[in-house]
């Protein structure tokens, strides 16, 4: 009896040992397929090939679609699982973009977006409008897209409106004049100049920064600034301005004797000449030490021209003066006010042969 | 645990932000990420290209971009938008002649679909001019009240002087870490 239960004991303890190696094993092999499996989904061989899968799903179907001549309702229907597929790639592409290199990511990027518009190039031209929901929707965004831009711009013109009421140029809209500004209206100051035509500017003081909108036929003589120089749309006129950045738009036949202390630079111009900074009035040497200009650095040779990215090849829109005479602002004053004079003379001449 | 979510965690570990300075040419876009890095700002020259500078601030690893704003290379900002946490949009205040196309360039930006998650700062720089504009005057001409698609803030800051400058960078630090860093 006893030898039977023993007997009995041990084929039970056999048969849940066994039972329990089986259900360990079988634990086992299901933990190791399942890491194979996440490991596998978040490979980056693995995305590879999956998307372009897909990818080849997809033009398969679009193809499909151009070649069959079904219904409009099969054809809407296909679309629509066409766009779904395009997305659930997007969302599969933008959850895979951690573990992805920048270029791929960029590379699919743009295979989803050709893949979304030809889609929508071949639906637009397959299905008439009426019959298709989504086109509606796209033909109903553009207008709304277009009047809110219509709204902002209306902003912004009233923006204009409103700062023009209160704001005020320096100097603005004048011709055929002789314009000196002294230290204390130039002093740390913002000077602003625009529309100007056949005038002669002398800034004698250090403002804190200039801008020159619109001149043409102008010299601009000027002390030193502390910031940045920043002008655009100019012609015909002569600079002389020091300053620690001069940046120079949409203009063209300038001649500048600049002294910049870190550097220059131009967009957009053309027949730019470049000479050294000499304009001279009494208080320039202090307004140098007020303004905080470094009066031995000057990078007047460096322009860099954003329009010519080429480091081996000088741009063409600038140049060095080379073996030129110094201009002689004294005598240049003295002319411009002698023939300015002479021609509100002419003016008044004609007037009168007018009347 | 797969490659993702390590992936994850350590950049949550690491607390890296991306952070990318626009604006027009001449606002101020470098002499701002200089004076942040403590770096001296008397010998900066106009942007030819682009600046990247990284940074610890707050615990945090701060990847800051500097892409030059003239003209001819604003066509090339969308390159940089791609996982953009915050846009830092500097203004220089006191140039009122392109103010307007100031706000068109900054309306273009907030369609951009790249950076509709990113925290906006904005920053109106050179408050040290006696010209400059108030940065509630800037608000208003830029319409900042209308956006609703961005958390933003606008300061009146001086990059030369520092002025409030350490103050709004904390502001966007802070938004963006509730953002990402909590949420997750």
């Amino acid at each position: 009896m006893e030898g039977d239960a023993e007997n009995r004991k041990d084929q039970i303890l056999e048969r849940l040992n066994k039972r329990n190696k089986d259900r360990q094993n079988y634990l086992d092999v299901k933990s190791e397929l399942r890491s194979k499996e996440t490991v596998q989904n978040e490979g980056v061989d693995y995305f590879y090939q999956t998307f372009s899968q897909k990818t080849i799903d997809i033009e398969q179907r679009l193809k499909d679609v151009q070649c069959g001549d079904g219904q409009p309702i099969d054809l809407a229907r296909n679309f629509a699982d066409i766009t779904v597929e395009i997305q659930d790639l997007q969302r599969y592409l933008t959850a895979s973009t951690m573990f992805l290199p920048d270029f791929k990511i960029k590379s699919c990027q743009n295979i989803l977006n050709t893949l979304t518009a030809v889609s929508d190039e071949t639906r637009q031209r397959l299905l008439p409008k009426k019959k298709f929901g989504f086109s509606g929707k796209k033909t109903a965004t553009k207008p709304k897209v277009a009047s809110s831009k219509d709204i902002v711009d209306a902003k912004l013109s009233k923006v204009s409106e409103k700062l023009g009421s209160n704001f005020t140029w320096t100097i603005a809209n004048r011709t055929n004049e002789h314009i000196v500004l002294d230290s204390a209206k130039v002093n740390g100051q913002d000077i602003t100049i625009s529309n100007l035509t056949h005038c002669l500017v002398e800034l004698q003081g250090h403002p804190g920064s200039v801008q020159v909108s619109s001149a043409s036929k102008c010299t601009l003589l000027c002390g030193p600034i502390a910031r940045s120089f920043f002008a655009e749309n100019l012609e015909d006129c002569t600079l002389s301005i020091a300053c620690q950045q001069l940046r120079l738009h949409s203009s063209r036949s300038i001649r500048i004797y600049m002294h910049v202390t870190c550097r220059a630079i131009i967009e957009d111009c053309k027949s730019i000449e470049i000479g050294e900074y000499n304009y001279d009035y009494s208080e320039l040497e202090a307004d140098y030490l007020a303004s905080g200009l470094n009066k031995a650095q000057n990078n007047y040779t460096d322009v860099a021209d954003f329009n010519w990215l080429s480091p081996d090849v000088p741009s063409p829109n600038w140049s060095l003066l080379k073996d030129y005479p110094d201009p002689n602002w004294n005598a240049l004053r003295r002319d411009f006010i002698a023939n300015n004079h002479n021609s509100e003379l002419k003016q008044d001449v004609k007037d009168i042969s007018i009347i | 645990m797969g490659f993702l979510t390590v992936l994850k965690k350590m950049r949550q570990k690491e607390k890296e932000m991306r952070i990318l300075l626009l604006g027009l040419d001449n606002a101020g876009k470098t002499t701002i990420l200089k004076r942040f890095n403590g770096e001296p700002i008397d010998t900066i020259s106009p942007t030819l290209g682009f600046n990247i500078k990284t940074l610890e601030h707050n615990g945090y690893t701060l990847n800051m971009w500097d892409v030059g704003g003239q003209k001819s290379l604003r066509s090339y900002w969308r390159n940089y938008f791609e996982c953009t946490d915050g846009l830092v949009w500097v203004v220089d205040s006191a140039d009122r002649m392109r103010l307007e196309s100031c706000g068109q360039e900054l309306q273009v930006l907030l369609k951009e679909e790249r950076l509709a998650g990113a925290t906006l700062l904005v920053l109106c720089n050179k408050q040290d001019l006696p010209g400059a504009l108030s940065s509630n005057e800037i608000k208003e001409i830029l319409h900042l009240d209308d956006i609703t698609t961005h958390h933003w803030l606008v300061a009146g800051v001086s990059a030369v002087t520092g002025e409030k400058l350490l103050s709004s960078m904390d502001w966007l630090i802070a938004d963006i870490a509730k953002r990402i860093f909590t949420l997750d």
